[in-house]
């Protein structure tokens, strides 16, 4: 449990934490991957003077970079993992790092959190702070370089319950949520120019750790 | 003669017997229903509306934890969590069976478990879902949950930034990502010249 407080302290290190003990993650190497449900909305002024909105799920990201980039199975899904990059991965694989390949990030910086422990070893963890999702399809720096881009930001909320202790291991679920992301996207079939964009992203796990 | 009497008689009686337990098994009730499984025992899909006749009814679930009014808390957090990976795994899919079992999950009597179908319909993205949202919504009498249903279904019908705007042939983006690498040379070759 004191490793789970140590992990949410706002570092790298800290999501890698909160990834390592989601249990309904995939488990590759010893490493734990959590898949995130991911999506937004763009908007984007169309002639005779109306804005409309266009979508964008983890799913169309994945498909998109499948189409593009890599190879994908079937069933390839987006997730956070190690070092709190950004993943393709299967049940069973690593498909490719996409924060390492300049296609997508992720970052948690943790403002406010708090404890409680019980007498019977169980405890709850809450913690809140703001939290950034970068997708470049490009890997370009500069955002218009990129055919599609946005960058998005806003405040997240994690939860973590722990049981007690027995025969050195422990049951926790954790939760992560973010329902009020904003910022500015890029889209080069509609404009040359950035554009309004939000958006949401959850995930959510629960496994057996040891102690 | 005597036997073939005896016989008879043996066979009258046998098939008197038979017919009273027969009465008396029609006659008892059922037995009692399993104990409800969220996981095994999925709520029947919403009726489906003409635009949705097409899609499948659920496929079955194999190895399902069970949850049964019996279990523990912890268990019975244990099949709605194993039910929201599966629900992740159904809205990367893009086959009618998928669709089904997230629709199915739409009525889930788990509050968790029916979040997460509204999540993953909304990541499956089949307009086909539509009809089924709109009209769940209609019925349901929680406020929140009722616009998370009209929320999606106004999701779902939206194009995808992936979709929208000028088409663009295989030349022109090979020539635009040409020209994208080319910028991205340049800006390794003179670092910090082009931030």
């Amino acid at each position: 449990m004191k490793l789970t407080k140590t992990l949410m302290c706002a570092s790298a290190a800290a999501l890698m934490a909160i990834v390592s003990n989601e249990a309904q993650a995939v488990v590759i190497n010893n490493s734990l991957y959590v898949p995130l449900n991911f999506k937004g909305t763009f908007a984007y002024v169309v002639a005779g003077g109306k804005i409309k909105t266009a979508t964008f799920t983890s799913k169309q990201i994945v498909n998109y970079l499948g189409a593009n980039y890599y190879t994908l199975p079937a069933g390839t899904q987006l997730a956070v993992g190690p070092g709190q990059d950004l993943y393709l991965v299967t049940k069973t694989a690593v498909i490719a790092d996409l924060t390492l390949d300049g296609y997508a990030s992720m970052s948690m910086n943790d403002l406010i959190d708090t404890e409680v422990n019980n007498s019977n070893g169980s405890y709850k963890y809450l913690e809140a702070g703001n939290t950034e999702f970068v997708f470049t399809s490009d890997d370009a720096e500069a955002f218009l370089d990129n055919e599609y881009a946005f960058a998005l930001t806003g405040t997240y909320s994690y939860t973590e319950n722990g049981s007690a202790v027995k025969s050195g291991y422990y049951n926790q679920s954790s939760s992560f949520n973010t329902k009020n992301l904003s910022g500015e996207g890029y889209n080069y079939k509609i404009t040359e120019s950035e554009l309004p964009v939000s958006g949401s992203a959850s995930g959510s796990a629960s496994g057996k750790l040891p102690d | 003669m005597r036997p073939k009497v005896v016989i008879v008689i043996v066979l009258a009686g046998l098939a008197g017997v038979s017919g009273i337990l027969l009465l008396k098994h029609l006659a008892s009730p059922p037995p009692a229903a399993a104990p409800v499984a969220i996981a095994e025992t999925k709520p029947a899909a919403p009726e489906p509306t003409p635009a949705v006749r097409n899609v499948p009814p659920p496929a079955p679930i194999a190895a399902a934890p069970v949850v049964t009014n019996t279990l523990t808390e912890e268990q019975r957090q244990a099949a709605i969590e194993a039910e929201t990976d599966r629900l992740q795994e159904w809205s990367m899919n893009d086959d009618p069976a998928s669709l089904s079992n997230i629709l199915a999950d739409l009525t889930s009597p788990e509050k968790e478990v029916r979040q997460a179908a509204i999540d993953a319909v909304q990541q499956f993205g089949s307009t086909n879902a539509i009809p089924v949202l709109e009209k769940l919504a209609a019925n349901n009498a929680d406020p929140e949950e009722k616009a998370a249903l009209l929320e999606a279904a106004h999701f779902i019908s939206l194009p995808s930034i992936f979709d929208v705007g000028k088409s663009t042939t295989p030349a022109e983006r090979e020539a635009r990502r040409q020209a994208q690498m080319q910028k991205n040379a340049e800006r390794q070759a003179a670092p910090g010249q082009n931030q």
